[in-house]
């Protein structure tokens, strides 16, 4: 009887562990295109002046990890959204206060669970492009990990093999990876990709 | 490098244009792999345009060994993201001992939490006379999923340039890569991050 119940057990155990987790939504991006475009337009215009980056770090989407970036010195701050100490923190040093609360509350009703922009270099020339983070709707088995959408936003069209995976440069045929995934094509300038990290 | 940069870029050079080199008495001599790999890393942002940083972190990689890269000595293509570049904290102080010819004293494991009561007090105290690394578990503090169980494991080596305390805050300032970093985290989370802590003499 024993052996019987750790079979089933060892089995069950097994099938859980080989579950992926499951998206709910198929077109994350096209459902939710005006509102995530806008979230990047925003980010855009606002990070330029005083680099910086948002991760929510609760499923609540109340808790705020703020990164404030100079050339020198990262500072990381982490806060409850309604705290004062988070606008206190926003004027300390010349933020656009309310231009990133305005950005903190679309986070909020998106799912865009972190912002940020992040330098690549292509022929040893310096490039941007902001990368954004969705926590989806998910079905979630035991052991399975979680699973984000992220989105990249390049400033200039991309090349892409036939499968639709970003490629490094249109004279090579090699995959471009960023933070280790292979980004997948949505348009020439926005590619996609699933991942169990957000950032 | 910030004692001796001039001997550090006359190794650089050395090594650049014969292949082999010798700083503070360790000669490298890196396997054609790692030669060729050197200058052609890919997609670790600024790092892409560091070709001598490549080199740099690829040679000591190359060279030091710990019980982490037992079944990966021997470098080939894309090894940097795996198991042979990995270090560990007898491996770490190894590496700076000998590369720097100075006294290493460290407390802790990579399993196992040091035994120090109160890590604020025993940071506070030796900050100022000597140079004072950490081995953290950086996934706690710059989390990256929102599972709340997280394997604890230490990730990174740090290089702590300041701590104070304000109430029950803690303000750490380190070096990794690059610029600094200020943080402010809990006394309690500060406790739960540190696996090692390396004390260096000035």
């Amino acid at each position: 009887m024993i052996r019987h119940l750790s079979v089933i057990l060892i089995t069950c155990l097994l099938v859980a562990a080989s579950c992926s987790t499951k998206i709910i939504s198929t077109n994350i991006y096209q459902e939710q295109k005006e509102d995530l475009d806008n979230i990047e337009r925003r980010y855009e215009k606002l990070n330029p002046k005083n680099h910086f980056s948002l991760a929510f770090t609760d499923k609540k989407f109340n808790i705020v990890s703020l990164e404030m970036i100079t050339d020198t010195l990262t500072r990381i701050y982490e806060f409850n959204v309604t705290e004062q100490r988070l606008a206190d923190t926003l004027l300390k040093y010349n933020y656009d206060t309310a231009g990133i609360f305005y950005l903190i509350r679309k986070m909020q009703q998106t799912n865009v669970t972190w912002i940020n922009s992040f330098d690549y270099y292509v022929n040893d020339q310096p490039q941007q492009l902001i990368i954004l983070s969705i926590k989806p709707v998910t079905v979630r088995y035991i052991f399975s990990p979680p699973k984000y959408v992220a989105l990249t936003y390049f400033r200039t069209p991309q090349s892409f093999d036939e499968k639709g995976r970003l490629l490094d440069s249109r004279r090579t045929k090699q995959v471009r990876k960023i933070k280790g995934q292979v980004f997948y094509k949505i348009t020439d300038r926005i590619c996609y990709t699933i991942t169990d990290k957000y950032r | 490098m910030e004692k001796d940069p001039l001997g550090y870029v006359q190794f650089m050079n050395e090594l650049y244009d014969k292949g082999e080199a010798t700083f503070n008495n360790n000669h490298f001599k890196p396997s054609k792999a790692v030669k060729n790999a050197a200058g052609d890393l890919k997609f670790k942002g600024v790092l892409d345009i560091r070709h001598a940083e490549q080199m740099w972190f690829l040679v000591l990689a190359d060279k030091f060994k710990g019980y982490l890269n037992f079944f990966n000595k021997k470098f080939n293509e894309g090894d940097e993201n795996s198991f042979w570049a990995s270090t560990n904290l007898a491996k770490y102080d190894r590496m700076i001992n000998k590369m720097c010819g100075v006294h290493v004293k460290a407390v802790g494991s990579d399993l196992i939490k040091p035994w120090v009561k109160d890590p604020y007090s025993y940071l506070s105290k030796r900050i100022d006379s000597n140079i004072v690394s950490l081995y953290i578990n950086n996934r706690i503090i710059h989390k990256k999923n929102h599972d709340k169980i997280k394997f604890s494991i230490p990730t990174h080596f740090i290089i702590l340039r300041q701590i104070r305390k304000e109430g029950n805050m803690i303000t750490l300032r380190y070096w990794d890569y690059g610029g600094e970093t200020e943080m402010q985290i809990s006394s309690r989370t500060l406790k739960k991050i540190i696996f090692g802590i390396i004390t260096i003499d000035k």
